[in-house]
């Protein structure tokens, strides 16, 4: 088995001492060459799993290794760019080029001058005076002239004009299938990542929710939509196939969460087995969308779950 | 030639797929012909490689389409007749059944709403009653 | 890394060399002009041993007035300077790029964290020092015909500001910038910081030097203070402290050495910083 670009193990950080934890038993591995998009609210922990995989900190517990080592030791196969492209405002962008050149062992100086004169980018331009899109580019430069293996994005696209982040995008499947680079990128905005991840993980309040390859999980899970209430009133009664049915693959469904969309209740559920949907429900695959908000909003439904005192309860419709 | 319909419910490595099997049906794409590279279908859509390198991939298992290592993807050489062509007799009653559909007054997307149930119909299986139902 | 320090303190650079070359050439004016006035003091024969049958009364304090500022201006006004400097070049080593968020780019390139620090540190401190090296011999230069004139022979503080010593005070200031810096992660606290911090070091390591040394004594009835000692104001009139003249390199040397012993635990104290502080 190849190693994983990036293998996290119940890692989790914490701010200080006393801290809050940013991230908590966090448990993802992603295969090479994958987009993988991470999303969640802000504060879900995003910006601390990139920067924990960047080696910018240490984890409090559990491991990060990416290509199986530390990321302190292999500083030279990870390129991160972090939130809003931050560069040296007072240097020029061949300046901050010759910093790359100097500080990386692998760099491919034509790529490097090739993609900014491409972009129409001024070499002898201060950083200061270059716009969103331009400084993200350099950033982007940056990291794809050094060969990185896996891409560490914090909110790229976020910022940038259509055109900018179109421009983005291609330069970075570009870089992956020159060189088969995975790529790590957070988003809170949910739009237009369905056609750029091919991996996704959700985060919310520091914890996992969901993560894996997207057209696998679309099949595992269902959107089904039926009468006002039907979920919660197949909930208060007692069921003969409760929860553990669902846990241990033993077919039956986990219920994520709940919309109530003009007097219907659609629910997002996933399904071990195959499943049919009973009289009055309509089963179907959920939309990325559907996916993704679907266990956000479980996120915000578990926490007013548990300030009710209430739990939920499936039943198996089939 | 391909177009992505964003939040729909069908992933977008089987829109691709079936926009592929959609061009051949019709003739559009003929046998021998090279189809667009999966970096031109990237630039084209902002779409990520693997998706696109998918689509082809599940392509070449149906058959459709053969990949030939660093030169691209290749619709196979003997590739399953244009459809227009070889069913003239199912076109020529769907023509009729949207001739009538539109003389009631229908409008393209109920007629395409019509067509989703009758496919979901579990009667509309191969059945010999399946012929009278479209007619 | 040599070249990318280069290319990012390089305006740095031109300003430090600025002020140094500044710096040296007045005192170098300075003591052009008061080796003239010594000489013209040698001719009129005030400045051997017994003066009191001359007249040389007017002229020595002429001498003095004049060149009184010099003690204001280089003695204290030198290392002071430096020390400034330092700390403003110091103090956005870390505290600038975290600042700017820049850390996060630095400390990801294929460097790490501890060579990235220790490359910068060195460097530039490097640099520092040979500034204040330069500095140092400015003054001590300046020095001589000033004690000569009785402007200074005196006063211990020219020590501190003259030859070795101005070069480890310059990057004493430094390293306390740079470790603020790293700890605070703000400039303008981390230069406040290191400024007060190297005042109170500084002058507890002067005090240390001062009354830690063997020191001679002399009674002024039975042999008076050599020409080029060292002495201080004591109080006493019976008793007067001085270092000789033949002690003052090893005292420059013992000096550099404990202010460069602070400097390095100073520095090491920065590197915790940049360590450990999440970013």
């Amino acid at each position: 088995m190849t190693t994983p670009v990036l293998d996290c193990a119940e890692m989790g950080h914490r701010y200080g001492r006393r801290g809050t934890w940013g991230l908590r038993e966090c448990t993802l591995t992603v295969p090479a060459g994958r987009v993988v998009a991470l999303v969640g609210p802000n504060g879900a922990g995003k910006t601390t799993l990139l920067h924990l995989a960047a080696g910018l900190l240490l984890p409090t517990e559990g491991s990060v290794k990416v290509a199986g080592a530390a990321p302190g030791r292999r500083l030279e196969r990870i390129g991160f760019v972090a939130q809003d492209s931050p560069l040296w405002p007072r240097l020029r962008v061949d300046d901050v080029l010759g910093i790359g050149a100097h500080l990386n062992p692998r760099w491919d100086k034509d790529l490097a001058s090739e993609r900014i004169a491409r972009l129409g980018i001024p070499p002898r331009a201060r950083i200061g005076a270059l716009s969103g899109g331009q400084r993200a580019q350099v950033a982007l430069t940056l990291v794809l002239a050094k060969r990185a293996e896996l891409l560490l994005l914090d909110e790229p696209l976020a910022n940038l004009d259509p055109l900018a982040r179109r421009e983005f995008l291609a330069s970075m499947f570009d870089a992956c299938t020159r060189t088969g680079a995975a790529v790590l990128f957070s988003s809170h905005v949910v739009a237009e990542l369905e056609r750029i991840c091919d991996y996704l993980v959700v985060l919310a309040d520091g914890r996992v929710r969901l993560a894996g390859d997207i057209d696998e999980l679309r099949r595992a899970h269902r959107v089904i939509a039926g009468p006002a209430g039907w979920s919660t009133t197949a909930a208060e009664q007692p069921t003969a196939i409760p929860d553990d049915a669902a846990r241990e693959g033993g077919g039956g469904w986990r219920l994520i969460s709940t919309r109530q969309v003009a007097g219907r209740t659609s629910a997002l559920v996933r399904v071990g087995a195959e499943l049919v949907a009973g009289p009055g429900l309509e089963a179907a695959e959920p939309t990325f969308d559907e996916l993704v908000l679907g266990y956000l909003d479980q996120h915000h439904s578990d926490k007013e779950h548990t300030q009710q005192g209430r739990t939920a309860h499936a039943e198996a419709p089939v | 030639m391909f177009r992505l319909d964003q939040g729909s419910v069908v992933p977008i490595y089987r829109q691709l797929m079936a926009q592929v099997r959609q061009e051949l049906l019709l003739g559009r794409l003929r046998p021998g012909e090279q189809l667009p590279t999966v970096k031109e279908v990237v630039d084209a859509l902002s779409v990520n490689p693997n998706t696109v390198a998918k689509a082809y991939r599940e392509l070449e298992h149906e058959g459709l389409v053969r990949s030939r290592q660093g030169l691209g993807t290749f619709v196979a050489t003997s590739p399953p007749t244009a459809m227009a062509a070889a069913r003239p007799a199912l076109l020529a009653s769907l023509t009729r059944w949207v001739r009538r559909a539109r003389a009631e007054g229908l409008q393209a997307e109920e007629m395409r709403a019509l067509l989703a149930v009758a496919l979901e119909e579990p009667a509309a299986a191969v059945d010999d009653r399946a012929g009278g139902r479209t007619a | 890394m040599s070249w990318v320090i280069w290319r990012q303190h390089r305006s740095q650079a031109a300003w430090v060399l600025l002020l140094v070359a500044t710096l040296c050439g007045l005192m170098l004016w300075v003591r052009a002009h008061a080796s003239a006035d010594v000489a013209d003091l040698r001719a009129a024969g005030c400045l051997l041993g017994d003066i009191s049958g001359r007249d040389c009364q007017t002229p020595l304090d002429d001498f003095a007035v004049r060149y009184n500022f010099t003690i204001p201006a280089f003695e204290l006004g030198v290392p002071l300077v430096l020390a400034v400097t330092a700390a403003l070049v110091g103090a956005p080593l870390v505290a600038r790029e975290a600042e700017q968020r820049t850390h996060l780019v630095a400390w990801t390139q294929s460097v790490s964290r501890s060579r990235w620090f220790a490359a910068k540190v060195l460097i530039v401190g490097a640099g520092l020092t040979v500034a204040g090296l330069v500095a140092g011999a400015a003054t001590y230069y300046l020095q001589g015909p000033l004690s000569a004139g009785g402007v200074t022979s005196s006063r211990w503080p020219w020590f501190f500001s003259t030859a070795l010593v101005p070069a480890g005070s310059t990057v004493l200031a430094f390293g306390l910038a740079v470790t603020a810096g790293a700890w605070l992660r703000r400039l303008l606290p981390a230069v406040a910081v290191a400024l007060v911090s190297f005042l109170a070091l500084f002058a507890v390591a002067g005090r240390a030097v001062q009354t830690l040394t063997p020191v001679h004594h002399t009674l002024p009835s039975d042999r008076g203070v050599p020409d080029d000692a060292w002495t201080w104001p004591s109080g006493a009139s019976h008793a007067i402290p001085y270092h000789p003249a033949g002690q003052f390199w090893p005292l420059q040397l013992t000096f550099l050495a404990v202010l460069l012993a602070l400097t390095a635990a100073v520095i090491a104290l920065g590197w915790q910083g940049t360590r450990t502080r999440a970013v």
